[in-house]
């Protein structure tokens, strides 16, 4: 059963895995994209949902197949086994759990055994947050990976295109590539959704009540 | 059990469904939910894991891809559920594994040293023996596949768990490490780029951990690495750069004996053509200056070192930066290009520090950013002895003013920041020169070098400023001023930015050195106001407010107001109160208003309501968003509340009018009591401001204000919000001298939660101990009789605290209070005389004569009640200097 939107396209089109913990805002961030599917209530992802990102750049379309991958663990399905074939990829952490910034070398580690040399960006989502758990000089890991990071809002879009600009500069081989049509995006401020609000305090809530490792300067040794 | 397990064969069937779901699970099109089902379905099967290594071992005629998802799925199953399967079906998977060590398809290979990677890690070595013995076999097989899977299978197991294989182990001679090392060396001769890449991957690995097998072969490991510093591949040329840099990080003695050489290879290094190289080699430096190595070995080099930097500083054509320069000011920003931002609450006390630097270019990581990283290193380690060598580069770049060499000549002048601190010595006596070549850069043709130039003469203010008194110094500052305004107004958005963050830069450091400018300064910020985009706008009203708080009453002129008040008020107008680009607006205000003092007069009332309009109409938004029309966001109630602070702070009496007018006390009662910490701590901000100006108006709800204030104290509040603690603190101490008496039902309460935090400073912030330690002062102060019959709980704790205070009028009220419990009670503080004496002498001078008789009378009190020979005593166990300081008592 095909999703709608999903037929082969006449343009080239990369398949882009998306890896994380779970809660760390990859749905919101991939339903962002107004071409995609969105209207699905907040819910964790099972297995994997694939949805097809459009984008129009000065040399034509091309087509992001996102793999919007389960981060929790009962709902992993493959888990990795989704990364085969996999073009680039996006690792996304909480900045508001350290945790999550804490898994993240093993997300990258499972996404390199499986896809050798494909670029990768590091996003440290929710930074519209205001009590951050993690500090933007405490991101470190990309340094030593040579991975792109990007600070970004998938509540304020901050940063949106970003991470998709970057994969798509490295996959043309063109650093000039530029996107020229603005991309749809759902507006930042939610009409107002009491549901989703809730389920956002329940989340800071349950990230408060996290156990604190050390205030590290640098949370990945 | 093993000719049980040999036994097992799949269902024909059974393998053909699992094929077909892992096949479908690729495509893009496929229903993933529907797939996800039928795996948890399948994985119900006992002999599930069975099928799938079969399938990843000898699915001959399957699809790579179905193979390798098998594959996958069984690691994932295994590390959940290894150690509860049949043990045939255990035995069975191990066996299975072993013979595709080495499988030709490159997929498969890699996918069973994943899953053996972590097999290995439930079992360990004891409880796999024939993994060693079958990868020994692949090592010595003189096969490509077979060796790089054993390679690949050892690579992978040294990452994820390097010192299981440094055991001991019964049924093996040796450690599994002790007879692999040397086969890792081997390789580091190999003909295959990746036999050598994997063997040095693997031996990077165990730098940190140092088993004893690497330690004895370092000479033979350190040799390879030399030898392999001109590898052909750019993957191997990486992974050596980085087991150098790893090895001065961590052993830099190891290194010591070989470091010229070292060293000499690492500036090769630096120029590799591979950028990746290059940039792992950049590392070296800064971790060479990080180890405690005496730098000297690295002074032959920096004639080499310091133009490699510099020519990697130069921009590449991969850079972002380079896209993101192209953008005009007449493009709109969008939601996507501003980054969230958020407003910090009002905090009554010292500065806790934490600067938290959250700009996006920290995070930006390359060659140029770590080259300049590393020559700030060493101007700071070598200081001005880099200036010989960097100088005429620089001086040769910058007179390259040709359009090709334009990232040249950016490279220069982001060198001269980057050592602006290390070097300023050196520098400070040709900073004229600097300046003179630096100004005419920021009119350059290439934004870039418009936008580093206004960054580079940032990094200078202080000096700049401090030259004011040097002849031609205030010639030099007008210069850079004004041309700093001129780059304010400039057409490309990335130049507004860079201009207008190094004008407010200038601006602290210059404070009222800007007066005489004022006017023209304004007129270019109002300029700017009229045509920058969002993202912008918010550093220029931080500019504007940063302003205000240098220059502070200076700005309160007819002529100044009349050019940026009508801008901002009408903003201030046209803003909705549900948005948010109010915040920055409010933040300014704060500014301005306590710059202005009694000059805001003129605009208070409208502000003044607009705060109490705005932190009601939050709280109904917050429990009716539909009425409100918004969402609740609490952030407009703190910044609401902050403004209120500043107006307090600079209308002083004059706020009187407005809060008897208002809702002002009911509304602030309420924001006491909110649950956001941060609504707490400025609402108890501004109950301290109220207090100060006018506590007549708290006066009806007097009680509840206390009680609310008070409960901030308890130990498990403090723990949770320590800032609101700081100021409910503080609060409290601002009421108990204007209340006096009235204080009184909430002493004891607060005095309870003041002592704990006294005695136990540890951890605390330094203001919240400073705040506790005068709020009990005053409490004592207002309130003796009922403090002093528990003064032997805290007087001494409460005295070392005391002595942290600095000068001011707060620590008078707090001495007030320990003349009074002195007074109330002699001999019962004279146990804590030691400590009395102390505090006394942490003045540098109490300027009220009143007070300083009346520690002059409670210090010869005690002199006389203890008699010479008590009191020598007493003297004998304090420093000499807090003795000589003592004097100035008369004792």
């Amino acid at each position: 059963m095909a999703l709608p939107n999903q037929g082969t396209v006449d343009y080239p089109s990369f398949k882009l895995v998306i890896v994380g913990d779970g809660g760390t805002g990859k749905t919101t961030f991939v339903k962002r994209h107004l071409t995609g599917e969105f209207e699905k209530k907040y819910e964790p992802t099972i297995g994997v949902e694939v949805h097809p990102l459009d984008f129009t750049t000065n040399c034509g379309k091309i087509r992001f197949y996102c793999w919007d991958t389960a981060g929790q663990e009962k709902f992993g399905g493959l888990r990795d086994g989704y990364y085969i074939h996999g073009q680039c990829a996006i690792i996304m952490f909480d900045v508001t759990s350290r945790l999550t910034y804490k898994n993240v070398p093993t997300w990258h580690r499972d996404l390199c055994r499986v896809c050798e040399n494909i670029p990768i960006v590091l996003c440290g989502n929710k930074v519209d947050v205001k009590n951050r758990q993690v500090k933007a000089k405490q991101v470190t890991f990309h340094r030593k990976k040579n991975l792109q990071y990007y600070e970004i809002s998938a509540k304020s879009n901050y940063n949106f295109e970003k991470p998709f600009l970057y994969l798509a500069r490295k996959l043309a081989g063109d650093p000039n590539l530029h996107f020229v049509e603005a991309v749809a995006l759902k507006p930042p401020e939610v009409p107002i959704d009491l549901a989703m609000q809730q389920q956002h305090e329940a989340e800071l809530a349950a990230a408060a009540a996290q156990p604190l490792p050390d205030d590290d300067d640098d949370l990945i040794e | 059990m093993a000719a049980a397990a040999a036994l097992w064969q799949p269902q024909e069937e059974g393998l053909r469904e699992i094929c077909t779901l892992l096949d479908a699970h690729i495509s893009p099109n496929s229903d993933q939910a529907r797939i996800w089902q039928q795996l948890q379905h399948y994985s119900q099967f006992p002999d599930f894991n069975n099928y799938l290594v079969f399938l990843l071992a000898r699915g001959e005629g399957k699809s790579f891809e179905a193979r390798q998802a098998a594959g996958l799925l069984l690691k994932n199953n295994l590390r959940a559920t290894f150690s509860s399967m049949p043990p045939a079906s255990q035995q069975y998977v191990k066996s299975e594994l072993l013979p595709c060590i080495g499988a030709t398809n490159k997929a498969i290979r890699s996918t069973v040293g994943t899953v053996i990677s972590v097999l290995f890690q439930i079992v360990r070595v004891a409880g796999w023996i024939e993994l060693f013995q079958a990868l020994h076999q692949c090592l010595d097989s003189n096969d490509l596949d077979h060796m790089e899977g054993a390679m690949d299978a050892i690579y992978k197991i040294c990452e994820d768990v390097p010192e299981e294989l440094d055991v001991d182990v019964p049924g093996l001679p040796e450690r599994p490490i002790n007879v692999f090392m040397p086969r890792l060396l081997q390789f580091f001769q190999s003909t295959h780029a990746i036999l050598r890449k994997l063997a040095l991957g693997c031996i990077n690995q165990y730098i940190v951990v140092m088993p004893a097998a690497l330690y004895m072969s370092m000479d033979q490991y350190l040799q390879g690495l030399f030898n392999l510093a001109k590898d052909p591949s750019a993957d191997v040329r990486k992974l050596v750069c980085s087991a150098w840099v790893q090895l001065i990080e961590v052993r830099p003695s190891i290194l010591e004996p070989h470091l010229k050489n070292v060293t000499e290879l690492m500036l090769q290094a630096n120029k590799d053509s591979d950028d990746e190289v290059a940039l792992e080699a950049c590392e070296f430096w800064s971790a060479y200056c990080d180890v405690s190595m005496p730098p000297e070995g690295l002074r032959e080099f920096l004639p080499r070192l310091i133009p490699t930097l510099l020519s990697n500083m130069s921009y590449s054509d991969d850079d972002e930066s380079l896209a993101d320069a192209e953008e005009d000011e007449s493009f709109p920003d969008r939601d996507q290009d501003l980054k969230p931002r958020f407003h910090a609450s009002r905090l009554h006390g010292s500065e806790t520090g934490e600067d938290d630097d959250d700009d996006d270019a920290v995070n930006v990581w390359n060659l140029r950013k770590c080259s300049a990283a590393g020559l700030d290193v060493l101007s700071n380690v070598f200081g001005d002895d880099i200036l010989p060598t960097l100088m005429p580069l620089i001086q040769q770049n910058l007179a390259r003013t040709d359009d090709d060499a334009w990232k040249e000549r950016e490279a220069a002048v982001l060198s001269i920041g980057a050592i602006a601190e290390g070097c300023i010595t050196g520098l400070y006596p040709h900073l004229p020169q600097i300046v003179a070549f630096l100004i005419p850069l920021l009119d350059d043709k290439f934004p870039l070098i418009r936008s580093i130039t206004c960054w580079t003469l940032s990094r200078y203010s202080k000096f700049i400023v401090q030259s004011l008194e040097h002849p031609n110094g205030r010639e030099q500052f007008d210069k850079i001023l004004l041309g700093l305004l001129r780059r304010v107004l400039d057409t490309n958005k990335r130049v507004q930015e860079a201009a207008c963050s190094a004008f407010a830069t200038l601006e602290e450091e210059a404070a009222e050195e800007l007066v005489p400018h004022l006017g023209i300064i304004l007129q270019h910020l109002m300029c700017a106001y009229g045509k920058y985009q969002r993202r912008n706008l918010r550093i220029l009203y931080d500019a504007l407010g940063t302003l205000a708080d240098a220059v502070g009453a200076e700005l309160n002129q007819a002529k100044y107001l009349d050019i940026f008040m009508p801008p901002l008020i009408t903003k201030w107008q046209q803003l909705a109160n549900s948005d948010k680009d109010l915040f920055p607006l409010l933040e300014c205000f704060t500014s301005i208003a306590q710059a202005l003092g009694p000059g805001f007069s003129q605009f208070a009332e409208p502000v003044f309501q607009r705060c109490i309009n705005l932190i009601q109409s939050q709280h109904l938004a917050k429990v009716d968003p539909a009425a409100a029309g918004a969402l609740y966001d609490k952030e407009f109630i703190v910044c609401a509340l902050d403004l209120l602070s500043g107006l307090a702070e600079g209308l002083g009496a004059g706020i009187e009018s407005l809060v008897s007018q208002s809702s002002l006390r009911d509304i602030l009662l309420q924001c006491c009591m909110d649950e956001a910490a941060d609504v707490r701590q400025s609402a108890l901000a501004l109950l301290g401001d109220l207090s100060r100006v006018c506590p007549i108006h708290l006066h009806p709800r007097l009680q509840e204000f206390l009680n609310v204030a008070a409960k901030q104290l308890n130990p498990q509040c403090v723990k949770e919000a320590v800032s609101v603690a700081n100021n409910a603190c503080w609060a409290i101490g601002e009421l108990a001298i204007k209340i006096g008496k009235e204080i009184s039902p909430v002493v004891i309460t607060v005095v309870s939660c003041l002592v704990p935090i006294l005695k136990s400073p540890e951890g605390l912030n330094k203001s919240l101990l400073e705040n506790s330690a005068i709020t009990l002062g005053r409490l004592c102060w207002v309130c003796p009789d009922i403090v002093a019959p528990h003064m032997d709980h805290f007087m001494q704790a409460w005295c070392n605290a005391l002595c942290m205070i600095r000068d001011d009028f707060e620590k008078e009220d707090a001495f007030h209070g320990l003349c009074a419990m002195v007074a109330a009670n002699p001999t019962g503080a004279v146990g804590s005389l030691t400590f009395i004496c102390q505090a006394c002498a942490s003045w540098n001078e109490i300027k009220s004569e009143g007070l300083h008789n009346e520690v002059c009378q409670i210090l010869n009190g005690y002199k006389q009640m203890l008699g010479s020979g008590g009191w020598e005593q007493c003297m004998s166990t304090l420093e000499p200097a807090v003795v000589q300081r003592l004097g100035r008592y008369g004792v």
